[in-house]
C-alpha cells in the first residue's frame, strides 16, 4: 500500500512517456536484427561480416566486381527485406486505425474491400493484358482496383441515404469485397491457363520486390504513418464513443470520412506491389493493443515496428521454405502465437 | 456568467422533438432535468452542448451565442457527462481524465506538467486519484462515473451537463454522486444541468426543476413547484402521493398506480382453467 502511495507522487505522464521509449527503442532494435538475419538466409547462407562488407563497400562506391554475393545481396535480398518492412508497417497501422475508426476487433487494412479490389485488378490484367507495360502492368492495374472499391464503397454510402455512418461504411466495403470476390472467382475459373498466377498473386509475396518497387511504395508509408499518427488523439476519443469524442471538441465526422480514405490509398499501393498479405493487419494491433494499451499515440508506431518485424520474419521463413507465399507462412505461424497471447491479458 | 436558452425548437428530420424550450441558468445552480422517457431531455442536453443544432433559437453563454462558436470552443466551456460511455474500453482512469484536457491542447502537442497537475486535482476531488491506473473496465458502476466526472471537470467547463448520472447505479452510490454533483455546483460555481429518472433525487438535491413533457417545458421553478400531484397526472400519467417527513426535511413521491392499465392480463390463470 505504500508503495503505491509513493507511486502517485511520481509523475505519471513521464513513466508512460519512459514506457513508450522503451517499447520503441526494443522494437526497433529487433528489427534492426531481424533484418540483419534475413539479409543472411536463404537458399545461400552469406556470413554476417561478407553482408556488413558489401553494404559498406556499395556505401563507399567501391565497385563490386563479378562478386556473387554482392549481386544477391544488393540487388535481391536488400530490397526485398525493405519491401517487407514497408509493406509489414503499413498493413500493421491500417489494421490498427481500422480497428480503432470503427470500434470493432475484425476491422483490418482491408475492411474498404481495398484486398477484393486490387486482386480483381490484378487478375483482369494478368488475364488481358499481360505485356501492355512492362513488368508494372500488374502493379498498376492492382492499385487500379483498389482506388475502384474505394470509390464503389463511398458512392455506395452516399447513395443509400441517411447520412454519413460508420456502420453503412463497415457493411458497404464488405459488400463491394464479396462483388469483386465473385468475379475474381469467376475468372479464375474461366481463366484456366493464367489461374495459378492469379491465386499466387492472391496469396500474396514480396519475391518480385526491386528497388524501384521500394522506391514507390517508400514514401507512401512515410506519408500515410505521419497523417495516420497526426489523427491517434481523435481516435482515443473516439474510442468512448463518438458523442463524447464529439463533445471533446473533436470533428467526428471529418475524421470517420477522410481516415478510412487515407488508409485505403496507402494500402492499396502496399496491395499492389506485394498481393493481399493477411494476418498481419488484422492481428499485429491486437498483439500490441496487449502490450502497449489502447492509446494510438503509441498503438501506431508500434503496431508498424511490430508489422515489419513479423513481415521480414515470415518472408524470411517462406523464401528458406521453397519460396511458398508469404501469406500462408504469416498466418499459419501468426494464428497459434495469437491464440497464445489471447490466453494472457496486458499489464499495465 | 449565464446560460440564456432562448425558444429552442429542434426537429428530428419531420418530427418535433423540442418546442418553445426557453430558460436563464444562473452559477452554482443545480437545474434538474425530469420528465417521461422521449419527452426530449436528452435531445435538450445535446443542443445545449453544441452536439445538436436546433432549427430555431438561440443559446447564449456569457452572451456569446453557441452557433459563433467551434466545437472546440465549446469543449473549454461546456462539458457533459453521457451515460456510462467507457465501461468497454482499456484505458486507465487517467489516461480518462486526461483526455479532457484535449480542446485545451494544440493538435501535435503533448500533455505537459500542467496538465496532470490538473488532472491530478480533478481526480483528488472526486475520490478517483487512487484509482488513476486501474483500468476502467475493472472498476465499479460508482467508481466509472466518478472517473467520467473528474474528465469532464478536466475540460475546465463553465457549464456542466450531466444525462442520468445515477442510471444502473447501487442506493449508496446513487446518493454518493448526487452528493457530488451537488457539492461541485456550488464549490466552483459551474452551472449544471442534470437529467434525472428518479424523481426523489431531483426534489432533494436540485435547487430548481424543469419538467418537459412532449418536448416542451411544463413546468419549472423551485422542485415543491414543480412537483404537484396535477403535473404527475398530466405528464407522468400516474396517481402519486407527496408527503413531506418532517424528521428528514424530505419530500417523497410515492408512486400509487398508473392512470391507465395497458396489460391485457385479468385473473392469475389457475391450475383448473
Amino acid at each position: 500500500m505504500k508503495r503505491r502511495e509513493e507511486a502517485y507522487m511520481e509523475s505519471l505522464l513521464k513513466r508512460r512517456l519512459l514506457k513508450w521509449k522503451i517499447v520503441i527503442s526494443y522494437l526497433s532494435l529487433t528489427l534492426v536484427l531481424v533484418m540483419a538475419i534475413s539479409l543472411a538466409i536463404g537458399p545461400i547462407y552469406i556470413p554476417p561480416e561478407k553482408i556488413l562488407k558489401i553494404i559498406y563497400e556499395s556505401f563507399m562506391g567501391v565497385p563490386q566486381g563479378e562478386s556473387k554475393y554482392a549481386e544477391i545481396i544488393l540487388q535481391i535480398r536488400l530490397p526485398r527485406v525493405f519491401m517487407g518492412v514497408l509493406v509489414g508497417a503499413i498493413l500493421a497501422v491500417a489494421g490498427a486505425v481500422m480497428q480503432g475508426l470503427f470500434r470493432n476487433p475484425l476491422a483490418g487494412p482491408y475492411i474498404l474491400g481495398v484486398s477484393s479490389g486490387a486482386a480483381l485488378g490484378a487478375a483482369l490484367s494478368v488475364t488481358f493484358l499481360p505485356t501492355m507495360m512492362g513488368v508494372y502492368t500488374t502493379p498498376i492495374a492492382a492499385f487500379i482496383g483498389g482506388c475502384t472499391s474505394i470509390l464503389l464503397v463511398y458512392n455506395i454510402v452516399r447513395l443509400s441515404g441517411g447520412g454519413f455512418r460508420t456502420e453503412t461504411l463497415l457493411l458497404a466495403g464488405i459488400s463491394v469485397a464479396y462483388l469483386f470476390s465473385a468475379i475474381l472467382s469467376m475468372i479464375i475459373w474461366l481463366a484456366t491457363e493464367d489461374s495459378h498466377m492469379i491465386l499466387v498473386w492472391v496469396m500474396g509475396g514480396l519475391s518480385s520486390a526491386d528497388w524501384l518497387k521500394v522506391e514507390a511504395v517508400a514514401p507512401v508509408m512515410l506519408v500515410g504513418l505521419v497523417l495516420a499518427y497526426s489523427f491517434s488523439r481523435d481516435l482515443n476519443a473516439l474510442l468512448l464513443g463518438e458523442e463524447t469524442a464529439q463533445s471533446l471538441g473533436i470533428n467526428v465526422h471529418r475524421v470517420e470520412k477522410i481516415l478510412p480514405i487515407i488508409v485505403s490509398l496507402i494500402v492499396s499501393a502496399a496491395v499492389s506491389f506485394s498481393g493481399a498479405i493477411g494476418f498481419v493487419g488484422l492481428m499485429m494491433p491486437h498483439i500490441m493493443r496487449r502490450i502497449v494499451g489502447p492509446d494510438h499515440r503509441i498503438l501506431i508506431p508500434s503496431s508498424a515496428l511490430a508489422g515489419a518485424i513479423f513481415l521480414t520474419m515470415a518472408d524470411s521463413l517462406a523464401r528458406c521454405l521453397l519460396e511458398i507465399p508469404v501469406g500462408v507462412i504469416t498466418s499459419l505461424s501468426g494464428v497459434p502465437f495469437f491464440i497464445y497471447l489471447l490466453r494472457r491479458s496486458r499489464n499495465p | 456568467m449565464s446560460l440564456k436558452v432562448r425558444e429552442i425548437e429542434f426537429y428530428y428530420t419531420a418530427r418535433k422533438i423540442l418546442e418553445n424550450i426557453s430558460f436563464t441558468a444562473e452559477r452554482g445552480e443545480l437545474i434538474g432535468l425530469i420528465g417521461p422517457n422521449g419527452s426530449g431531455k436528452t435531445t435538450l442536453l445535446k443542443i445545449l452542448d453544441g452536439l445538436l443544432k436546433p432549427r430555431i433559437g438561440s443559446i447564449y453563454l456569457d452572451g456569446k451565442s453557441l452557433q459563433d462558436m467551434r466545437l472546440e470552443e465549446i469543449a473549454r466551456s461546456i462539458a457533459m457527462v453521457p451515460q456510462d460511455s467507457i465501461a468497454d474500453t482499456e484505458f486507465t482512469a487517467f489516461e480518462i481524465v486526461m483526455m479532457g484536457r484535449i480542446p485545451h491542447l494544440k493538435r501535435f502537442s503533448i500533455e505537459g506538467d500542467e496538465d496532470e497537475r490538473r488532472v491530478r486535482k480533478w481526480m483528488e476531488l472526486t475520490g478517483t486519484l487512487h484509482l488513476a491506473e486501474r483500468r476502467v473496465n475493472e472498476l465499479s458502476g460508482g467508481e466509472r462515473q466518478r472517473v467520467i466526472i473528474a474528465r469532464a471537470l478536466a475540460q475546465e467547463p463553465k457549464v456542466l451537463l450531466l444525462d442520468e448520472p445515477t442510471a444502473n447505479l447501487d442506493l449508496c452510490y446513487q446518493l454518493q454522486i448526487m452528493n457530488l454533483i451537488k457539492g461541485l455546483t456550488k464549490q466552483l460555481k459551474l452551472i449544471a444541468i442534470c437529467a434525472l429518472h428518479d424523481l426523489n433525487l431531483a426534489v432533494r438535491y436540485c435547487d430548481k426543476l424543469m419538467l418537459l413533457d412532449k418536448g416542451k417545458i411544463a413546468a419549472i421553478g423551485k422542485p415543491a413547484e414543480v412537483i404537484t400531484q396535477e403535473n404527475l397526472k398530466k405528464v407522468f400519467k400516474i396517481d402519486a402521493r407527496i408527503s413531506y417527513d418532517p424528521e428528514t426535511g424530505l419530500i417523497n413521491i410515492t408512486p400509487i398506480k398508473p392512470l391507465k392499465e395497458e396489460s391485457r392480463l385479468r385473473k392469475p390463470i389457475t391450475k383448473n382453467a
